[in-house]
């Protein structure tokens, strides 16, 4: 069928419409749409394990920050209130806060009103490398327990802790962060030798804890999952330094 | 019909591809928000943790810039030392702020509608306010309860603290959980906590509650608020840091302080002892000091029931001797007698009656002294005249004697009767008259215009008030570790000298450059007209002996060793302005043949050699508000 051109409409219009679409067409169309359809959700795809990977990160991050945060607040209010602070601090112990009572490079022992309630506190922050009922560790726990009329060493161990999971390795041994957890620095910014660890129980071990001044904390964690993006576990390094008030 | 014809075809041409592109784009869209937003609840993060930490150090470095401030006087660029509360919160004066406003801003901690309004201090006193974690909404209805406002004097930097409260601490602002004395029931709740040197007390409280007049420091609390710009905004935080601060300096509570002797302690041999303690504060040039940073202290104190008890028996031995010497050489018109020369103070002793004003022995009762005085001139029946008046003074007036041996004398008069010798009183002016006339019952006497007496100063605890005991028994000590730990510091500093006894320098350090003077030798022995003077400390390991020589020394004598002695021999001249601090065995043996040594109390001298140290902490906390 031949159509005569109108005028009115427009000679091109009128050519289009009445040439319909070819199966040539028709496949062109579909292979260009799956082209861009095929751009478009690749990169949606992309955008989604980025998204993925930067909410594992950011889980990481704050993970980390929590952690970091709790402990320097531990530090800042480590020793208070000191035996001092009171004419008689031998008539009730569990009023009297030690400060740092152990010390190694995976964990701190402290006592102080770390809740700010008028109670004194003993709290333990200790690294876990394996715990066969965990499978979140190796972990950083942190437990704290009211303190009873008791020595140091002698306090009650809570069953109940917080967690930060999925710790990486602290030390400077190969497949470890490459830092300790915890530093110590002397009043002149000097590092603190604690060996394996120190305690208050030997007056060599009261010196040693007596010097140290501040703390540092270096944490590395790893994500639970491989980074969809690269297929690794995606890392994240955060520290913190916190000066002891007693 | 042809333009209807060509909308039909264009809708058949639109196709899936806007479809397409509009799902496309919301898709990236929503991608992209989520981004954005985890993106900033991560600055968010970010921001909240950082505002923290800057208002962790913010009020921190408040709390520092005030702890240096207060080390210097007020003449000193900054200086805060002499403006600090001397009253409790609550009470006029018993707060001063150090204001720190941004440009243009304005910081009233008292203003309760500020956003920066000391909503702690409640809790500090009497407000009725109950304990914990409560925000307070008032401040003290006590007129003139703060004192005038001081400024940081680091405006301009950005130190962004709002304000330091400086306040004493007392019980109350540590309970219900803190208290001194732990169960908050000892004491009144706004009994000051003073600072012994080792511990955190309770003020005894008595006539003085100030610390410095109980032989400790007081402890101060610095408290300082800092708020982050934001504050109140999604970014903003606060933090309120509490310093507990105490001077590095000490506060004895005897102008010579010590410890039990290893043998009873001689305060003098006969007559009126030429040797003077004075605990009244006095300058740093040796003066009564008129307008005294620091109260007035006793003028004998020791750490222990014993020391108390040997001090007590050396006092009324000497006030045995006085009274024996003055019966003896006195007639009641003020003439010698038996040889001897009546000298205005003991003239002022053996009063103006026949009878003597005191015995020494028997038992007479007031108004009718006995006999058994040496001179046998004031036997039989007086006419009142042993009254025991102090003369006007401003001592104690005498005391209940008790027997510190436990062994009974039946020779000594009952200290009941005003007429016993026990009732003398050492801090009376009158002893070193330089003048009388016959009087009533006494004779009037002119003394010294600065009034000294043998033994004066704030009154003691103990039944003689020439003594004061602390509560706590570690005084003694704590004072000597506390000098013992500035000398540490000072090794192998400029003013810091180890030096023989033998080879001593005529003089040590200055007004405002103090030595500290450490003799190597055991004993340092003054002898042949040898002259020794300074400022600063002097530490002596073993002795001290003063004979026919001179010492002048401003601020802290210190005699270490337990088996030592101190002895002020005859011919003994000079002064220790200041403190002499004497270690627990150590003898002592003032003789009254020395020629006007004094020992005076100067805080101020006590204070030169500490200058340059800070306030120590004694704790920090970061409180809920």
């Amino acid at each position: 069928m031949k159509r005569t051109p109108n005028p009115a409409a427009g000679v091109t219009a009128t050519n289009k419409v009445a040439q319909g679409y070819t199966l040539l067409e028709m496949l062109i169309s579909l292979l260009i749409l799956a082209i861009v359809t095929g751009a478009v959700f690749e990169q949606i795809n992309a955008m989604q394990k980025k998204s993925s990977a930067e909410a594992m990160k950011l889980d990481l991050n704050q993970q980390a920050r929590e952690f970091l945060d709790q402990t320097v607040r531990d530090l800042h209010m480590a020793g208070y209130p000191s035996a001092s602070m009171y004419s008689n601090p031998l008539s009730s112990p569990s009023k009297v806060a030690a400060g740092l009572v152990l010390v190694s490079p995976t964990q701190i022992l402290l006592e102080g009103d770390v809740n700010n309630d008028g109670n004194v506190y003993s709290v333990n922050i200790y690294y876990k490398a394996s715990d066969p009922g965990d499978p979140n560790c190796p972990c950083v726990r942190r437990s704290a327990v009211g303190k009873v009329d008791a020595d140091s060493f002698s306090q009650p161990t809570s069953l109940v802790y917080t967690e930060t999971e999925h710790v990486f390795p602290p030390g400077t041994a190969s497949g470890q962060s490459g830092e300790d957890l915890f530093a110590y620095y002397d009043q002149n910014g000097n590092a603190v030798d604690v060996g394996s660890g120190v305690d208050i129980s030997t007056p060599a071990g009261k010196d040693v804890i007596t010097a140290i001044k501040t703390v540092k904390i270096n944490l590395s964690l790893l994500t639970n999952q491989r980074d969809p993006e690269s297929g690794g576990f995606a890392r994240t390094s955060m520290s913190a330094t916190s000066r002891l008030n007693y | 019909m042809a333009k209807n014809l060509v909308k039909t075809q264009g809708r058949k041409e639109r196709g899936m591809a806007l479809l397409l592109a509009l799902f496309a784009l919301l898709l990236l869209s929503a991608i992209g928000l989520f981004m954005v937003l985890s993106s900033d609840t991560e600055t968010r993060i970010d921001a909240n943790y950082a505002s923290s930490l800057r208002s962790y150090y913010a009020a921190r470095s408040g709390l520092e810039e005030i702890r240096d401030r207060i080390k210097y006087p007020s003449s000193s660029p900054g200086g805060l030392a002499d403006l600090l509360p001397q009253d409790i919160p609550g009470n006029p004066g018993g707060v001063l702020y150090v204001l720190n406003p941004a440009g243009g801003e304005t910081v009233d901690p008292t203003d309760a509608g500020s956003p920066y309004f000391d909503d702690q201090l409640c809790h500090d006193y009497n407000s009725g306010a109950v304990a914990g974690d409560a925000k307070c909404t008032v401040v003290p209805s006590t007129p003139n309860w703060m004192l005038p406002a001081q400024y940081s004097a680091a405006a301009g930097t950005p130190l962004g603290y709002k304000w330091i409260r400086i306040s004493m601490k007392t019980n109350r602002a540590v309970q219900p959980n803190y208290c001194v004395d732990q169960s908050c029931l000892t004491a009144p709740l706004d009994t000051r906590v003073c600072w012994d040197g080792q511990a955190e007390q309770l003020s005894p409280g008595g006539a003085n509650p100030s610390c410095d007049a109980n032989g400790m420091q007081t402890v101060y609390m610095l408290t300082s608020l800092a708020a982050s710009a934001q504050s109140g905004g999604p970014n903003g935080s606060r933090k309120l840091l509490r310093f507990e601060v105490v001077a590095p300096s000490i506060r004895p509570p005897g102008a010579l302080t010590m410890g039990a002797a290893s043998a009873m302690p001689v305060l003098g041999s006969t007559g009126i002892p030429a040797i003077a303690l004075d605990g009244r504060p006095h300058t740093l040039d040796g003066a009564l000091a008129t307008s005294a940073s620091c109260s007035a202290i006793a003028p004998l104190a020791t750490d222990s029931v014993t020391g108390s008890a040997q001090l007590e028996q050396a006092l009324d031995l000497v006030r045995k001797n006085i009274v024996d010497k003055a019966n003896s050489s006195c007639k009641a018109d003020g003439t010698g007698q038996n040889g001897n020369s009546c000298t205005p103070g003991l003239w002022w002793v053996r009063g103006t009656n026949s009878a003597t004003r005191f015995i020494t022995s028997g038992s007479g009762t007031s108004g009718t002294s006995g006999s058994g005085t040496s001179d046998g001139s004031s036997s039989g029946s007086g006419d009142g005249g042993s009254s025991g008046s102090d003369g006007g003074h401003d001592g104690d007036g005498g005391h209940d004697h008790h027997d510190p041996t436990g062994i009974a004398d039946s020779s000594a008069c009952d200290p009941a009767n005003s007429a016993c010798y026990t009732n003398l009183d050492l801090s009376a002016p009158e002893l070193f008259a330089t003048s009388a006339v016959t009087g009533v019952n006494i004779p009037a006497v002119t003394v010294p215009s600065d009034r000294i007496a043998p033994f004066t100063g704030g009154l003691g605890n103990q039944a003689d008030a020439s003594i004061y005991q602390p509560g706590s028994s570690d005084v003694v000590n704590n004072g000597i570790k506390a000098v013992s730990n500035l000398v540490s510091t000072s090794i192998d500093q400029p003013n810091y000298y180890a030096v023989s006894s033998s080879a001593l320098a005529p003089s040590y350090g200055t007004s405002s450059d103090p030595a500290v003077v450490v003799i190597t030798d055991s004993t340092l022995s003054l002898q042949n007209n040898a002259v020794l003077s300074g400022y600063g400390v002097l530490v002596i390991p073993g002795a001290l002996e003063i004979n026919d020589a001179t010492l002048n020394w401003n601020g802290i004598v210190v005699v270490k060793s337990s088996t030592g002695h101190v002895t002020i021999n005859s011919g003994a001249k000079g002064s220790i302005n200041g403190v002499l601090l004497v270690q627990p065995g150590a003898a002592l043996n003032l003789q009254n043949s020395a020629t006007s040594f004094r020992l005076t109390y100067s805080c101020e001298a006590i204070d030169l050699p500490f200058g340059s140290k800070p306030f120590k902490i004694i704790s920090t906390a970061e409180t809920s508000y």
